[in-house]
């Protein structure tokens, strides 16, 4: 710790890892939240389905500074800041389309899609120094794509392979379910709720909640028999968490994807896995799993769920189904559905964990309580040298990743 | 009583069951393979296409099953007042209709109405589209279709019934 700094968010000892409040709360690590962790790594964006073709782009955030993603005709992907570097008007108005340039509404300066500021109507009347050269679009620092997954850094930082580390390997898994396919991006399924970002990204890897956050869901499944194998203990066994030093994390159960897929279509589903993969790894790769890559986007079975912080307790979530190019309609009709039916501010499952979220905002205002305990599974998780931890299904263990990379970042030592 | 009267009254009727929680009563207005769906494009493939809600008889039936229940989501429970105008009703064939209307369905969740997600007046606006079927005399929904305004951009607090 360093010596003038004050009490740190994060006190992790052997005994209790503890978070204090002020570390979900206040205007002012918001602000300190978005520049040290959102503007200065990798974040997010986007999947190359998005922009399939040349001159496609997307609108998007980078923490709360609006980017746009452009394929090039050279079929490169570009992040660009969203802003005429004239007098900063936004370019591009809509979430998706498709453009032969970017050009400015307001006073007609264009940009090719490289970002190169090709045309400045009346340029005589700029002093002569004015290069159009040195006034092209602003670009994302870094810009790299893992498995169709595309990530941007608005300042220099390590390699995006290096930020992945061990989790690539889930992520693998994930993309092993195409069984040597692609996958593509459905249309984004929507919700707002009234709470800190921070409360969705714990949630999405928290595997001790279900039975009682969702009892309702998970009795209503058994009832009408879509439950499948899952277990009904109150707290699940089984399974695995795991946390990675860059804050990344996993929550993996039992295989039970299939429930949801036409019957007719289930064998030969995997039957395609296990000729690509090796029927080794089947169960493996179809497991339930969900996956963080810190710090704001969760993949998870049929879906990709981007975590837009808005203010420090609104938030935005942007859940984007993972369909497979070239399997049937109804193999991908039966994941969206899916996914649709349980997550979401419709959600039989989702609704109740956003009415959670609003709990935990209220309970910020508790300021005599300080601080909450992630200590579940503390004292027996497993460390491997690497520095990632293995915990059991409903242990804490990936919560803490995520909250000792957070306070590395924003509680290092100016 | 005319038709077209009887549908305008099938839709004062299955606001009010909805206004009044009889979630069962409502759930007794579809047709067996009735279709319950609020779009983010009303000209797109719900089967294929993400929607704010789409559910066949299966999933509304697991829906139904989930609001007889207690879950976080729904204690306290939300209050609706649903308000139907500019109805426009077309009958053909006899024991077919169809009836579209706008609407605005005010929503709260009262108990502690100081703490975050209680308290709130919340609006959701737009237009109704049902497809009916008349069934043994009966009007029921083949498809309930609500088309809201804001329907291409996030969603808040909508674990009730529009």
């Amino acid at each position: 710790m360093h010596p003038s700094s004050p009490v740190r968010h994060v006190q992790d000892t052997p005994e209790e890892f503890r978070v204090s409040l002020d570390a979900y709360r206040g205007d002012d690590l918001f602000a300190s939240e978005m520049d040290k962790l959102f503007h200065s790594s990798w974040v997010y964006v986007g999947h190359e389905s998005e922009i399939a073709r040349p001159g496609d782009f997307k609108s998007a955030l980078i923490g709360l500074q609006p980017v746009v993603l452009v394929r090039t005709p050279q079929n490169e992907v570009q992040v660009f800041l969203n802003f005429c570097t004239h007098r900063g008007a936004a370019l591009v108005r809509e979430p998706y389309g498709s453009v032969k340039s970017l050009t400015c509404a307001y006073h007609g300066w264009s940009f090719n899609l490289a970002g190169e500021l090709t045309s400045v109507p009346d340029q005589d009347r700029y002093p002569p120094s004015f290069c159009p050269k040195d006034r092209g679009l602003i670009r994302a620092a870094q810009v790299e794509v893992y498995g169709g997954f595309i990530f941007a850094s608005l300042k220099p930082t390590v390699s995006l392979d290096e930020h992945l580390g061990e989790v690539k390997k889930h992520i693998d898994l994930m993309l092993a379910r195409t069984a040597g396919g692609k996958y593509r991006l459905g249309q984004p399924h929507m919700y707002r709720y009234q709470g800190n970002w921070k409360f969705q990204a714990e949630n999405v890897l928290d595997g001790y909640h279900p039975m009682f956050t969702h009892a309702s869901a998970l009795n209503t499944f058994k009832k009408l028999d879509l439950l499948g194998n899952r277990s009904t203990d109150e707290v699940m066994q089984g399974g695995e968490t795991r946390g990675f030093p860059q804050g990344h994390g996993v929550l993996r159960s039992d295989p039970r994807e299939l429930v949801f897929m036409p019957s007719e279509e289930q064998k030969p589903y995997l039957e395609r896995i296990a000729k690509v993969h090796g029927a080794e790894n089947v169960s493996k790769i179809i497991s339930n799993q969900h996956v963080l890559v810190f710090p704001n986007v969760a993949f998870m079975d049929f879906n990709v769920r981007v975590i837009q912080p808005i203010a420090p307790g609104v938030t935005e979530v942007y859940s984007f189904p993972l369909l497979i190019d070239g399997e049937s309609e109804e193999m991908n009709a039966a994941r969206l559905q899916e996914v649709q039916m349980r997550l979401g501010t419709t959600g039989m499952v989702g609704a109740d964990d956003i009415d959670i979220f609003a709990r935990n905002q209220t309970a910020l205002a508790c300021k005599a309580a300080s601080h909450v305990v992630l200590s579940r599974g503390l004292a027996n998780e497993q460390k491997l040298p690497s520095g990632e931890r293995i915990g059991e299904y409903s242990d804490e263990t990936p919560q803490r990743a995520f909250w000792r990379k957070w306070s590395n970042v924003m509680e290092a030592a100016e | 009583m005319s038709d077209a009267q009887q549908v305008i009254d099938f839709v004062h009727r299955e606001c009010r069951l909805l206004d009044e929680w009889k979630i069962n009563d409502w759930f007794d207005l579809f047709t067996v393979d009735g279709v319950y769906w609020i779009p983010m494009d009303e000209t797109s493939d719900p089967r294929t296409s993400t929607s704010i809600l789409y559910d066949d008889r299966q999933r509304l039936h697991a829906r139904v099953d989930q609001a007889m229940r207690r879950r976080p989501a729904q204690r306290p429970q939300s209050r609706t007042v649903h308000l139907v105008t500019n109805i426009e009703v077309e009958v053909d064939e006899g024991d077919r209709a169809t009836a579209r209307c706008n609407f605005m369905c005010f929503e709260l969740r009262a108990g502690d109405w100081r703490q975050r997600g209680l308290g709130d007046k919340q609006t959701f606006v737009g237009s109704i589209r049902y497809s009916l079927r008349r069934e043994a005399g009966v009007w029921k929904m083949a498809e309930k279709c609500v088309v809201l305004l804001d329907r291409a951009q996030p969603i808040e607090g909508l674990s009730f019934f529009l």
